[in-house]
C-alpha cells in the first residue's frame, strides 16, 4: 500500500472518531433549548472546560505559526508563551462575575450582557457584526491550515478543496447538531492527541538535528547573535512592539466572544480552576517552539516559500517518509485546527443569532432563534470555506481589520462591570473610534505606528479617552437599570 | 452546581496587583533583566528561561489564591 494511503486512512479514522464523539455529545439533550446550545445549560465540568479553553490556544496558528515564528523571528516567538500564560488572568475576576450575572439575568452571549447594562441595541449590533467578521477571518486561517495539512501528508493526492471540505464539514455538522457540548467533547480527544504529537515531534527533532536543546540554543546564539533576544542588533522585533503585543493580547484575549461566553457555561470554581491551568498550556507550547528553533541554521530559508511551511518541510524531509508517522502528525495537526474551529464556529453562530439578529427582531421565539443559530453555523461555515479556498481580495482587508478590532471591546466590557458611570453613548463612541484608529494604523498605515506601538494599543488609547469623556457628559440621566445590574 | 465550598471572598485588589506584576515582568523595561541569550540553563536560553520561570511563579500564585478562597 502506498504510504500516502496509510496516512489518509489514519487521518480518516481520526475524523470519523472526532465526528462520532462530537455527535454523541449532544445526544439526549434538548434540541430546541438556546441555553443548551449556547452554554450547555451552564453545567460544563472541569476537564471538559480545560480542553475547550485549551483547544482554543492550540490552533492551526500554534501548530504551523508557532514553529514558523521561532524559525524566522527567534525570541519574538516567546510572545506566544507570554500571551498564552497571561491572556486568561483577567477572567479570574470577570468570569465568576459574569457566571453569576448570566445565571441571574439570562445571558448567553457577550452582547446580552452589554444590552442589559447599556440598554443599547446599536452597541450590541456593532459588537455582533465586528465579532462575526473577526470570526470568519479566524476560521479562514484554520480552514487553510487543515487543507494544507491534508495536502502535505497525503503527498499532494488530496486537493485543498477536498481536504478542507472533509475536515471542516465535520466540524460544521457536529457544532450545528450538538452545540457547545459537541465542541467541548471533541476538544478532549483533539487536545490529548495534539499534546502527544507536539511533544514527540519537537523533542525528536531537537535530539536528531542537534544534541539536545542546550546544544541547539548554544549553536543558535553563536551563529546568530541577538536572534534569541528582543530589540538588540540581530533581533527581529523591537522592545515596544514586543511589549505592546503582549499587552494587547492580555487585554483582548477574553474579549473574543467565544471565550467570553464560556463564562456562562460553568460555575465560579470551574472558571477559576481553568484560569489556573492556563499557565501550564503555555509550558506545553515550549516544544512547539523547539520545532522551529531546531531548523534554524539547518534548513536554509530559501528551501521554503513561506516560514509557515517549516513544520511540513521538517516532517517530509527529516522524519523519514512513513505513512504511519504522517498519519499521526496529520491527525494531531487536524485536531489542533478543528478544536479551534469548532469553538469559533459555535461562538460565531451565537453572536450572529443573539447579537445581530435578535436585537433587530426581538419578537422572535426561542425555537426560531435556535434554528437561526444552528443554520448560522452552516452559513458562516460556508462563507469561511469559500474565502479560505478561493479567497476574495476585497474582503481580506475588512476581515483583517475586524480581527484586530476585538480588543476594542475591552473598555465597554470592563466599564460595564466595574464602572457605574459607564454610559451607552460613551461605549458606542469609544468603540467606533477605537475600531477606526485600529483600522487606520493596521491597514492604511500598514502597521507603521509611532514608537512601533501595537495598532490595537493605539486604538485602545483613543477608545478609553472617548469612552470616559462621553460617559461623563451623559451622567445626568437617572439609570435605574445600571443600579439593578450592579446589585446582582 | 452552587459554590458551597467557598470559604473566603476573592481578594480582588491583591489579585489585580499580582496579575499586573506578572504582566510587567514579561514586558519591557522589566523583561530587559532577562533579555539575554546567555547563560543557557537547563537547555534554555536565559531570555526563554525568564519567561518560563515567571509562568511557573504565576501558576504557583494562582494556586495560592485558589487555596486561600476555597481552603485546603
Amino acid at each position: 500500500m502506498a504510504e500516502w494511503i496509510i496516512a489518509l486512512l489514519m487521518m480518516g479514522g481520526y475524523l470519523v472518531f472526532a465526528f462520532v464523539l462530537g455527535m454523541m455529545a449532544g445526544k439526549g439533550r434538548s434540541f430546541f433549548s438556546i441555553s443548551e446550545y449556547a452554554v450547555a445549560d451552564r453545567g460544563l465540568g472541569l476537564v471538559v472546560m480545560w480542553f475547550l479553553m485549551g483547544g482554543t490556544i492550540f490552533s492551526a496558528f500554534a501548530f504551523l505559526g508557532g514553529p514558523a515564528w521561532a524559525y524566522s523571528k527567534g525570541a519574538a516567538a516567546f510572545y506566544i508563551l507570554a500571551y498564552t500564560a497571561l491572556g486568561l488572568l483577567p477572567w479570574y475576576l470577570i468570569g465568576p462575575r459574569m457566571a453569576k450575572l448570566g445565571a441571574a439575568r439570562g445571558y448567553f452571549s457577550m452582547g446580552d450582557m452589554l444590552r442589559d447594562r447599556y440598554q443599547s441595541k446599536a452597541l450590541v449590533v456593532i459588537v455582533g457584526i465586528v465579532s462575526v467578521l473577526a470570526f470568519i477571518q479566524y476560521l479562514t486561517l484554520q480552514i487553510k491550515g487543515m487543507a494544507y495539512i491534508f495536502n502535505i501528508m497525503t503527498a499532494d493526492h488530496i486537493p485543498f478543496w477536498v481536504g478542507a471540505l472533509l475536515s471542516y464539514g465535520i466540524v460544521v455538522i457536529y457544532v450545528a447538531t450538538s452545540g457547545v457540548r459537541g465542541a467541548a467533547w471533541s476538544d478532549v480527544l483533539q487536545g490529548a492527541l495534539m499534546f502527544v504529537v507536539a511533544w514527540s515531534v519537537g523533542l525528536y527533532l531537537v535530539f536528531t538535528l542537534h544534541d539536545g536543546p542546550g546544544a541547539m540554543f548554544a549553536q543558535i546564539a553563536a551563529d546568530r547573535p541577538g536572534f534569541l533576544e528582543i530589540g538588540h542588533e540581530g533581533s527581529k522585533m523591537s522592545q515596544t512592539a514586543y511589549s505592546t503585543a503582549i499587552l494587547v493580547s492580555v487585554v483582548g484575549f477574553i474579549m473574543w466572544p467565544h471565550l467570553f461566553m464560556k463564562s456562562y457555561t460553568a460555575n465560579e470554581k470551574t472558571i477559576k480552576l481553568t484560569v489556573i491551568a492556563y499557565p501550564l498550556f503555555a509550558i506545553f507550547l515550549v516544544p512547539v517552539l523547539f520545532i522551529g528553533f531546531s531548523a534554524v541554521g539547518v534548513i536554509p530559508p530559501t528551501a521554503l516559500t513561506t516560514p509557515d511551511g517549516i513544520l511540513p518541510y521538517l516532517i517530509t524531509n527529516n522524519l523519514g517518509a512513513t505513512g504511519l508517522l504522517y498519519g499521526i502528525i496529520g491527525a494531531g495537526a487536524l485536531a489542533a485546527a478543528q478544536s479551534s474551529a469548532d469553538a469559533i464556529t459555535h461562538g460565531a453562530s451565537v453572536s450572529f443569532g443573539r447579537d445581530v439578529v435578535y436585537p433587530l427582531k426581538p419578537d422572535l421565539g426561542d425555537r426560531v432563534q435556535i434554528l437561526i443559530m444552528r443554520w448560522a453555523v452552516v452559513a458562516i461555515g460556508a462563507v469561511s470555506y469559500y474565502l479560505a479556498i478561493w479567497g476574495a481580495a476585497g474582503l481580506v482587508q475588512l476581515l483583517l481589520g475586524a480581527y484586530g478590532s476585538i480588543v476594542q471591546f475591552a473598555p465597554c466590557v470592563y466599564g460595564a462591570i466595574w464602572w457605574r458611570g459607564a454610559r451607552k453613548e460613551g461605549a458606542i463612541a469609544g468603540l467606533v473610534v477605537g475600531v477606526g484608529v485600529n483600522f487606520w494604523y493596521q491597514l492604511v498605515q500598514k502597521g507603521v505606528t509611532p514608537f512601533d506601538i501595537n495598532p490595537g494599543i493605539m486604538g485602545l488609547i483613543a477608545n478609553v479617552i472617548i469612552f470616559v469623556a462621553v460617559s461623563l457628559m451623559c451622567q445626568s440621566r437617572d439609570e435605574e437599570h445600571v443600579r439593578a445590574f450592579h446589585r446582582t | 452546581m452552587p459554590d458551597i465550598e467557598k470559604k473566603r471572598k476573592t481578594p480582588e485588589k491583591v489579585y489585580a496587583v499580582f496579575a499586573i506584576v506578572i504582566l510587567l515582568l514579561m514586558m519591557f523595561p522589566l523583561y530587559g533583566l532577562g533579555n539575554s541569550a546567555q547563560p543557557i540553563i537547563m537547555g534554555l536560553p536565559f531570555s526563554l528561561l525568564w519567561v518560563v520561570f515567571w509562568i511557573g511563579v504565576e501558576f504557583a500564585g494562582l494556586i495560592a489564591f485558589f487555596r486561600y478562597e476555597y481552603g485546603r
